[in-house]
């Protein structure tokens, strides 16, 4: 079935857990086999913290968080809270790491412990119902964003925590380097400044042809010749942490953003994605996101250990929190589910499936494999393609958006990290930053002006 | 001292600064006096915002599950500046004059064929109230131990009055004999242990 599928799409958002996303499948529909939320099991599901008990709730109105929430190394270890006792891990901890990163006395609902109800996340529920949920799949490491997205991308990480810096990767052992020897036609649509410009080492392909604006993947996809439209498509969304000049919204999905500009977000990727039914007829889509974000969920992770390649090394002895996963494609059964354990090394099995003789992607993807992680192409099944259903056209109600000042600089490491990025790409890259961010420019010297620093 | 020049270069930039900086609100802090409180008592609420607050209030019923359900409050404090919104909730329990809850624990440790949970009752939130009886509600006999005063639960549904009149908050041990499953298998050890309790404000 592989043979079939002429275009794979990859859409990582930021910071939402399973039950966070889709966990109220099953309180809304009992019957599916997908290992959600269920009403009968909810005093199981809450979360104990100085003795009191807080339960999981549907969250009623889509607003910005009061703040984000804790979700380095450290408080994952709190969150997943192992009983030596027994051996587990009991899934118990996100109220205790939401009061230990520092706000006082929780609410009895607490906001780790919120899922959304189908209504205020009409497009995840729309490829929920249409497509393939994949409800045993994991972060790769129990940590934040940038280790985790450096796995999804490169099958290892030398880094274990999220921080102000600038990531080394091996030479030639990233995603873009293993596409290119292998003849890949690729692509990145990015709506703002791409993550991917965390890694210096990537800074030529970020700054090259092949990183293209998002507004173009619409046309791209309608229009584009078959010899040149690329066979891997990464959709990079607007970040919440990266510098944004104009009225670019961050759409990301990590908090405290309201979830409705990232929903609003996958409809436009989808839409693209099926603009052209012929093109729509050979591709598969991978909307998943980079780890939980410090929201609870209740399905304990596998005890799949990893080390960092970094020295000194550090070892992870399981995965990470359960994320939201759904496989959007004519290639899969409408409304299934795939029980597969999978975390996001699958999709660079998958890649190896489709693009290598022996299909192996690397000695450290294999060893994943070995260890249990299995492929995305388990989840295909579906001989006969079918149209794309339209996407829900209902407005997306936000109750309220923050806008930030850049007079005020960054306070968190993410945001440091991608500022730094920004004014060292500035610096060592000029002609060529003009060319693709040329946004940079008045945006350091909006920024160094209203900071006092010019 | 510094002469500011309507029109300079410092001045453009002095108030360009001082505009950005305080062109969104903030909430400083919103606190509450009590977090759990009943129908006849007062609250008292301080904050510090930058805007125009208001305060807004909903009465919600929310499931405590198993078999409970809480009456709460919830408090939102808005602030507008600028035509941009900032809020933040406080959630406060209001309960009866004699109301049920429960003291949740984690297990801690084992000694010997003993089970061993232990844990504290939030000083912050429940330093207002006694206890009036606990009652053993696991299937399984239990050991508890609060405020320098231990009793045994024999059975499921046992109360015991000998917390009458003593805070609620504080340190809590709750200790159980494994069952013959559980010794053979320690997955099976509950990961935490629980007692109801019937409580009344002090």
């Amino acid at each position: 079935m592989l043979d079939s599928i002429d275009t794979i799409v990859l859409v990582m958002m930021e910071n939402r857990s399973f039950d966070h996303m889709l966990g109220h499948l099953t309180i809304d529909h009992p019957e599916l086999d997908v290992n959600g939320l269920r009403t009968a099991d909810m005093a199981s599901y809450s979360n104990d913290h100085n003795g009191d008990l807080f339960p999981s709730y549907e969250i009623k109105s889509d607003t910005d968080l009061e703040t984000d929430l804790p979700h380095e190394e450290k408080f994952v270890q709190e969150q997943l809270k192992y009983q030596p006792v027994n051996d587990k891990f009991t899934m118990h901890g996100f109220v205790d790491a939401y009061v230990s990163a520092g706000d006082g006395t929780p609410n009895v609902q607490c906001i780790p412990m919120g899922y959304f109800g189908s209504a205020k996340i009409p497009v995840t529920e729309f490829f929920a119902k249409n497509f393939c949920v994949c409800d045993n799949w994991f972060a790769p490491i129990p940590t934040s964003t940038q280790p985790n997205r450096t796995m999804a991308f490169c099958g290892y990480t030398p880094i274990y925590q999220t921080k102000t810096q600038l990531i080394e990767l091996k030479e030639g052992k990233n995603i873009f380097a293993w596409m290119d020897k292998h003849q890949v036609r690729w692509r990145v649509y990015h709506d703002g400044f791409p993550f991917f410009s965390l890694y210096p080492t990537l800074w030529p392909y970020v700054l090259g042809e092949q990183f293209s604006r998002f507004e173009l993947m619409y046309s791209d996809r309608l229009h584009e010749a078959d010899a040149t439209a690329p066979q891997v498509i990464i959709v990079e969304p607007c970040y919440q942490d990266a510098p944004h000049f104009g009225s670019k919204h961050p759409n990301d999905n990590h908090p405290p953003l309201a979830i409705g500009w990232g929903e609003d977000f996958l409809r436009r990727v989808y839409q693209a994605v099926s603009a052209n039914p012929d093109r729509w007829e050979r591709t598969l889509m991978i909307v998943y996101y980079d780890e939980h974000g410090g929201f609870f969920d209740h399905v304990a992770p596998p005890g799949i250990s990893c080390s960092t390649t970094g020295k000194p090394s550090f070892p992870f002895k399981s995965l990470g929190v359960r994320i939201p996963a759904v496989v959007v494609s004519p290639f899969v059964a409408p409304g299934s589910c795939s029980h597969a354990l999978m975390d996001h090394t699958s999709v660079l099995q998958l890649l190896a499936e489709k693009f290598d003789s022996k299909k192996i992607y690397s000695p450290d993807v294999e060893k994943r494999r070995r260890d249990g992680i299995r492929s995305v192409s388990e989840v295909l099944e579906n001989i006969k393609p079918f149209a794309a259903p339209n996407a829900p056209s209902v407005a997306l109600d936000v109750k309220t958006a923050l806008g930030e000042s850049i007079a005020v600089a960054p306070d968190s490491p993410m945001r440091q990290s991608f500022e730094e990025a920004g004014r060292q790409m500035l610096e060592q890259k000029p002609a060529e930053v003009r060319k693709k961010f040329p946004e940079l420019f008045q945006w350091k010297d909006a920024a160094d002006k209203a900071r006092g620093t010019r | 001292m510094i002469r500011i020049q309507p029109g300079s270069s410092f001045a453009t930039t002095f108030f360009l600064v001082s505009f950005l900086v305080s062109c969104k609100p903030r909430i400083y802090f919103f606190n509450v006096n009590e977090r759990e409180t009943t129908s006849a008592d007062s609250l008292r609420f301080h904050w510090k915002v930058r805007g125009e607050p208001t305060l807004m209030f909903d009465r919600i019923r929310i499931a405590s599950p198993p078999d409970d359900s809480l009456d709460i409050l919830e408090f939102t404090l808005s602030v507008k500046k600028n035509g941009i919104d900032s809020s933040r909730k406080l959630q406060v329990v209001i309960r009866a004059t004699e109301s049920s809850d429960r003291v949740v624990i984690p297990v801690e440790s084992l000694s010997g064929d003993t089970i061993i949970a232990r844990g504290m009752k939030d000083r912050a939130r429940w330093e207002n109230f006694k206890i009036i009886g606990l009652i053993n509600v696991m299937r399984r006999p239990l050991l508890v131990y609060h405020s320098e005063v231990s009793a045994v639960f024999a059975d499921s549904g046992a109360v015991s009055t000998r917390w009458k009149d003593l805070s609620y908050s504080g340190d809590w041990e709750i200790r159980a004999r494994m069952t013959d499953e559980e010794k053979k298998n320690h997955h099976l050890i509950p990961d935490r242990f629980k007692v109801g309790a019937i409580i009344q404000k002090k």
